[in-house]
């Protein structure tokens, strides 16, 4: 009796290593069965914690409430016409390309999301949202939020956070900038310089990311401001990730690689622990 | 036998929800970890070894984490009741203050490895650290209470509680 047992145990361990095996291997497809199970559960939650939010609105004074309204619909009209104008240039541009039998770019549909999971072992590297194939979001997608404006104008609303990594039915896993394998295509429109964004750890509390590929004879300044290049078709160009870190004599966090190439550190200007609504850009099938 | 799986997947199911919620508002609670500790000394480690890999599979899943270590955790932490039998069974409530602590620790520090190793990151130390000590006071504070408030729940069940349990058996009656 007791050496059938000891069998049993012998023949079990090896089963529960082929099956851990299986969930690593399969772990995509066990992420989305386990994500949609508990999708029902957690939504509810956070259906209750929307609830709250919104009665926090409505126990503002209506006066208030009615200023925003009027200032948000004039915001409304002034960026319809704005987009009227992005069309016609999109349409010319669509137009040139078509004379110079260059391929037609692809266009992205937004997609808005609620960050409703996070871990807090992996709080600025990853998050879920509440959004998933369901809405029409696809792996590699960028996300983007809505970032304060700084004293100048010429900074960006939005900001980009990460990227698209996992997807279910119901939810998404998005890979942030501080994700070290989060990469993004970026140019520096000031320096003219071409790179490789990768996210990175904390360094002494602050969070830096590393751009990679620049080439060395490029003069980098510091503050300078990253966006996306476009080269890849998941992530369409001018998203704004951050600045050009500086130490602190005020110079760029430059390094020689080698004979080639330099790299860069750079601050994400998303400030991912406040963030709640997101905007995820799917890029539209190509006809 | 029905009765009492369903009661145990419906308190591995609460524990999951409540783990995650606290963790999406940033504290890291191992209420997974002492659920586990709690059935494996009521119930007998060999008997939770596989449900403690599936729902350590399970968390690690649904907060979409690169590799599934949880797995391999849980299991360990079955093995804690046989702390009871180094104390010969004499076991007072303050007592499992200490396996919360640990589960709370072995819940935490393999992550802090696994950030760690990949470049030799060790910038990331001192907070990993701050988590870790976070997860064992809290294990250690949540342990005493989940035992009061699952023991008053299986005896008003009729189901075995902690203090019956006999360390190192396959399963206590709880009769």
């Amino acid at each position: 009796m007791k050496s059938k047992r000891h069998i049993y145990w012998l023949a079990a361990i090896p089963l529960l290593a082929v099956a851990l095996l299986g969930i690593q291997i399969f772990r995509r497809n066990a992420y989305r069965i386990a994500a949609d199970f508990n999708y029902p559960f957690l939504a509810g939650i956070k259906s209750v914690e929307n609830t709250a939010r919104k009665s926090a609105i409505l126990s503002r004074p209506k006066s208030e409430l009615i200023n925003e309204l009027l200032q948000l619909q004039q915001e409304n009209d002034t960026m319809r016409l704005k987009q009227r104008d992005y069309e016609i240039l999109a349409s010319h541009n669509a137009e040139l390309r078509r004379l110079l039998a260059l391929p037609q770019r692809t266009g992205f549909k937004t997609v808005f999301a609620e960050l409703y999971l996070r871990d807090p072992l992996f709080w600025e590297e990853r998050f879920s949202l509440n959004q998933g194939t369901d809405a029409g979001i696809r792996e590699g997608a960028a996300v983007l939020c809505r970032i304060n404006k700084e004293n100048n104008d010429e900074t960006p609303h939005y900001a980009l956070v990460g990227k698209i990594s996992d997807v279910s039915k119901h939810t998404a896993v998005v890979s942030t900038v501080n994700n070290i394998h989060c990469r993004f295509g970026i140019l520096l429109p000031e320096s003219r310089a071409p790179g490789i964004a990768t996210g990175s750890r904390k360094q002494t509390g602050k969070i830096r990311g590393r751009i990679r590929y620049l080439p060395r004879d490029v003069k980098i300044k510091a503050g300078e401001k990253i966006y996306t290049s476009g080269l890849s078709d998941s992530t369409p160009p001018g998203l704004f990730l951050g600045y050009i870190a500086a130490d602190k004599h005020g110079k760029p966090v430059v390094r020689e690689k080698n004979r080639l190439y330099q790299e860069a550190e750079f601050v994400p200007v998303a400030k991912l622990d406040a963030i709640h609504k997101l905007i995820i850009l799917v890029p539209e099938e190509k006809p | 036998m029905i009765a009492n799986c369903s009661v145990i997947f419906l308190l591995f199911m609460m524990a999951l929800i409540s783990e995650t919620i606290s963790g999406s508002f940033g504290i890291s609670i191992p209420l997974l970890a002492c659920l586990v500790f709690y059935l494996a000394s009521v119930w007998g480690w060999q008997i939770m070894l596989l449900p403690a890999t599936v729902v350590g599979a399970v968390i690690d899943l649904v907060y979409a984490r690169p590799i599934i270590v949880n797995s391999i955790i849980m299991p360990m932490i079955c093995l804690l009741p046989l702390l009871q039998s180094l104390n010969k069974g004499r076991t007072t409530l303050l007592f499992y203050i200490m396996p919360g602590a640990i589960a709370g620790i072995m819940s935490t520090v393999p992550w802090l490895f696994i950030q760690i190793i990949p470049g030799f990151n060790w910038s990331i130390l001192p907070s990993g650290i701050l988590t870790s000590i976070n997860a064992a006071v809290s294990g250690a504070l949540i342990m005493p209470l989940m035992i009061i408030m699952l023991d008053s729940n299986a005896r008003l069940l009729g189901m075995p509680t902690i203090y019956r349990a006999q360390p190192g058996k396959r399963r206590n009656t709880g009769k």
